[in-house]
């Protein structure tokens, strides 16, 4: 017979081996020589937590009692795992790009990083989760129970023995399972640990199991032969029961903090997940083959009224493989420990982040602009969550131990945390999905829960008297908690899962769709939703406002990450912004980063509070967006006004320039026109005076000479005269004083004028004529003023128009309601760079000057022209000078 | 003659695709075997070879499911690295 103390030195032997491992493996771990410890084998066995003492013990126990009902709790997650490409890689890369800490983590940063969801779900799971911790002390300490055959013999008190057992799992959690404050760091220590303990339970189960089929019996006939006719209850296996139980199975995987701990937030590589698609369900399979064999071994080999829940003990010892049943005991307390210390990780996450973190923020002391170290409170406010939790299990194991409560508590638990589901499934495919959906479906689903599954089954002796779960409160049939609404005839499972899941589901998909959801809300539905959809660090919507500086969100930072590892975050972020030294800008792209890292630490909820502090700001909601196009839309019209203005600005400068460009030349012509007209002035005085200064000086001096000197005085001063008359007559006419007598002229009378002036000056130089000027042109013009543009041309024409046989020709002509003049000699012409310049004041043309002349005549002639609204151009078209005027016909 | 060349990259997207609509169809599969109506017809007491009809149905299946499954992983993962 197994004495206790081999029992106790076994198990003590067993954990300090679990001690050993969970420590070489962390020391690995950071050596960074994982190898095989980061493979998908050991992340499928590390999911196998699964399997608690409740199925190790309880699916015997089942079976004996059910028939192959047990099989149930191991198909749900078999649909699931198979079925991973739909959910759970969609959950797993949720968790990665979000840096998701847990279950309670991943519903309140989907709905909008609410703090209050986060609350709720933790509670909810601590609520389903103690009687479940319970349940594995008990299982424990029941199993060292079967080994001693009296009461009495110093470790049969079941309490100190449990009280013994979860302090020392608290120690080996707090030890492996807080190292880091970051929960996205991999636990390897614990992983590793609850890997070799689902080996040596898998192998405990299946030792057990070959050895009833082929020890005790000979082969899977003969044991099946010994099974009783009634026993597979076949008849009643496919009903609500049956559906019901698969389904939650089939929840609890996705749901149980526990589980969403290994299988999400422990997970390296998604592909592992591909391997435990297929292995999980192996394991479980092999896990569930051998227990119809013990089941039947138990009630064919043991006495009747022996407890089917410690078949996997008792028949080994009963057939007196005491080794066996050693092996069997240890494979029950891996089962239960396992489960301890993972839910003890993954219920202290969610309880430091979403309740103690919150907490200690708006308490003040989390003002994180102060420096302090934020890990310290973190890690210990974990620490004592482990503490408190197993505290708080022991506790519950205590006040219901050996009662019947604890044994259906695993589906009760099962049933409680399934109340997550509606919104996590919602949250993750349904974009409109809202947190007050979520947050009505979860609480009303769960009180529900509460009061038609959980609190029956402390069968009166907790909350709600037996009386009230018979007759219901105030003896309201209808109210009975396991009847409600007078739905009989159905397991209070099938009932309870059928109100609460269905009210849940209504009030989640209902209130959505009422609901508007925030900013915040809709953001994080979309990256969830579309989580396959996103490609590299996409901004998750509009940031404005933000004012952080890049010290505060180091120190925010220093204080949760640590300061090696923040250093290292804003090295790399400054480097990517091209910066070789110094701290990153605080860009809304880093500080969604540095809040995603953060979230990694302290939860969704807690971060976006905590780097919210600092950097101000955040989202946008609606109205601000709208406001902003709107102070948009004015900015862009003021601007169009502005672009306008300075269009107009532009433009007149632009004139300014182009007036200021004619100033300048005007004002250079000037200089130039003062310069010449003393010139031209000058030249005739000095003749004059000098003329007049020898008449004067010179005594004797002939009457004939002084009369030429007199003729040479007369001559220069009539040339002086009229220089200044042109002088006048230029600017009168370019000042637009000049009263114009305009009338019908006839061309002809004008030619004939303009010769007959000119008669003397044609005769001298023998110059012919050649008139082709129709009768009865009628212009609008001033008689005498256009006579003394034509006087002008032809005298110039006869001047310069030197030839050997000199010709001007005078044609006239009607173009439509003008008439066109052309005076033209057949002398050397204007060479075509003078062509401009001979309407100049005083030009002098390059190589024929207009000796003896102030040279006004030109712009004179072209002055009244323009006044007469005609014109006095030259023309090109012709081997002399071509003159053309053109005047309006009256 | 086509046949030995390599399938070009809308032949390789149309066969991915596929791979995953049969991801999706598997744990369907699943669930009609395990939980409608059809479990019934298989659950009958009977014994064959010695084991009873409903004990070889469930484990078989499971069983099954599981080597389907493993299958399925493969192609899956597989084109994953085709990416």
């Amino acid at each position: 017979m197994l004495t206790f103390n081999i029992l106790v030195a076994a198990s003590v032997t067993y954990v300090a081996l679990l001690f050993a491992v969970a420590f070489w493996a962390e020391r690995r771990a950071r050596a960074g020589r994982l190898g095989w410890l980061r493979s998908p084998l050991v992340y499928t066995l590390s999911i196998s937590v699964y399997c608690t003492a409740w199925t190790f013990y309880g699916a015997v126990g089942s079976a004996a009692r059910n028939g192959l009902e047990f099989v149930t709790i191991y198909l749900g997650p078999t649909l699931v795992f198979i079925g991973w490409w739909w959910l759970l890689r969609k959950l797993l890369r949720i968790g990665r790009t979000q840096r998701i800490t847990s279950i309670a983590d991943l519903i309140s940063s989907r709905y909008g990083k609410s703090a209050t969801l986060g609350v709720v779900v933790t509670l909810l799971a601590v609520i389903g989760s103690t009687p479940y911790i319970a349940l594995q002390l008990q299982s424990i300490t029941t199993s060292f129970s079967v080994f001693s055959p009296t009461d009495g013999a110093g470790f049969a008190d079941e309490k100190v023995s449990g009280f013994w057992i979860a302090a020392v799992l608290a120690v080996f959690t707090i030890l492996f399972g807080t190292r880091n404050v970051d929960a996205n760091e991999r636990h390897h220590g614990v992983v590793t640990a609850i890997a070799l303990e689902a080996v040596v339970k898998l192998f405990a189960l299946l030792a057990v199991g070959i050895f009833v089929v082929w020890g005790i019996s000979d082969g899977p006939a003969g044991i099946f032969a010994r099974m009783s006719p009634e026993m597979l209850q076949t008849d009643r296996l496919f009903g609500p029961r049956w559906i019901a139980l698969t389904f939650l199975s089939a929840t609890a995987i996705i749901t149980l903090p526990r589980m969403f701990q290994v299988t999400i937030v422990e997970n390296s590589d998604e592909r592992h997940l591909a391997v435990a698609s297929w292995a999980f369900p192996l394991y479980l399979f092999l896990m569930s083959l051998f227990v119809l064999p013990i089941a039947i071994a138990g009630q064919s080999i043991l006495p009747a009224g022996s407890n089917p829940d410690l078949f996997v003990l008792t028949v080994p010892l009963a057939e007196g493989q005491n080794a066996l049943a050693l092996f069997a005991f240890l494979g029950g307390f891996s089962s239960a420990t396992s489960m301890v210390i993972v839910a003890a990780i993954a219920l202290s996450t969610m309880v430091s982040n979403h309740i103690v973190m919150p907490l200690w923020i708006s308490s003040g002391k989390g003002r994180v602009s102060t420096s302090g170290d934020v890990r310290s409170v973190l890690l210990l406010s974990r620490r004592a969550s482990i503490a408190g939790l197993l505290l708080l299990g022991y506790f519950y194991f205590r006040l219901t131990g050996g009662s019947n409560a604890l044994a259906s508590i695993g589906l009760i638990a099962f049933a409680g945390v399934a109340q997550i589901l509606p919104s996590l499934i919602g949250g993750i495919f349904w974009r409109s999905s809202t947190r007050t959906g979520a947050l009505a479906g979860l609480i009303v689903g769960f009180v529900l829960w509460a009061y038609t599954l959980f609190l029956p089954s402390f069968e009166g002796s907790f909350l709600l008297s037996s009386n009230v779960i018979e007759n219901g409160p105030f003896g309201l049939s209808w109210l009975r908690p396991q009847e409600l609404l007078g739905l009989t005839g159905y397991d209070p499972l099938v009932h309870s899962l059928f109100w609460s899941l269905g009210i849940n589901i209504t009030l989640f998909v209902g209130l959505s769709l009422v609901v508007t959801p925030r900013q915040l809300e809709r953001i994080q539905g979309a990256q969830f939703v579309d989580v396959f959809r996103q490609t590299g660090d996409r901004s998750a919507g509009i940031v404005i406002g933000r004012s952080a500086t890049s010290e505060d969100l180091f120190t925010l930072a220093q204080r949760i990450l640590g300061t090696t590892h923040a250093h290292r975050l804003f090295t790399q972020a400054a480097g990517e912004q091209g910066k070789q030294a110094g701290l990153p800008d605080s860009t809304d792209k880093f500080i969604e980063r540095l809040e995603r890292e953060l979230a990694g630490s302290v939860g969704a909820a807690s971060a976006h509070v905590m780097v919210s502090q600092i950097a101000g700001g955040g989202t946008v909601s609606v109205e601000e967006l709208m406001k902003i196009a709107d102070e948009t839309a004015q900015v862009m019209e003021y601007s169009q006004q502005l672009e306008v203005q300075s269009r107009e600005l532009a433009d007149s400068a632009h004139k300014l320039r182009q007036a200021n460009a004619l100033l300048t030349e005007l004002g250079a012509q000037k200089d130039a026109f003062l310069s010449q007209i003393s010139h031209e002035l000058r030249t005739p005085m000095t003749s004059i005076k000098s003329f007049a200064e020898i008449l004067r000086d010179t005594n004797d001096i002939s009457s004939q000479e002084s009369k030429r000197f007199v003729d040479i005085i007369n001559t220069e001063s009539q040339r002086l005269t009229r220089l200044l008359d042109e002088i006048l007559d230029l600017s009168f006419l370019e000042s637009g004083r000049v009263n114009w007598h305009l009338e019908p002229v006839e061309l002809n009378s004008v030619v004939e004028r303009a010769l007959a002036s000119t008669e003397g000056l044609r005769a001298s130089a023998k110059v012919d004529i050649a008139r082709n000027v129709p009768a009865n042109i009628m212009v609008t013009a001033d008689f005498d003023r256009l006579a003394q543009v034509f006087i002008n041309l032809v005298s110039n024409a006869i001047k310069y128009g030197r030839a050997e046989n000199p010709e001007i020709k005078i044609t006239a002509r009607k173009v439509g309601n003008v008439a066109i003049i052309g005076i033209v000699d057949n002398g050397p012409g204007i060479h075509p760079k003078d062509r401009e310049k001979v309407f100049e004041k005083f030009s002098r043309l390059s190589e024929i000057t207009l000796a003896g002349s102030a040279g006004l005549g030109l712009p004179i002639s072209r002055e009244i022209m323009r006044n007469l609204k005609g014109d006095l151009t030259v023309e090109k078209n012709a081997p002399g000078a071509v003159f053309r005027i053109t005047l309006p016909l009256a | 003659m086509n046949d030995k060349r390599p399938p070009d990259l809308a032949e390789r997207a149309f066969r991915r695709r596929r791979r995953q609509d049969a991801a999706l169809v598997l744990p369907l599969f699943g669930v009609a075997i395990f939980i409608t109506p059809i479990f019934t017809i298989f659950t009958k007491d009977v014994l064959i070879f010695g084991a009873p009809l409903p004990f070889l149905f469930i484990f078989g299946f499971w069983f099954l499911l599981i080597v389907l499954a493993r299958r399925m992983s493969r192609l899956l993962t597989k084109g994953d690295e085709g990416n």
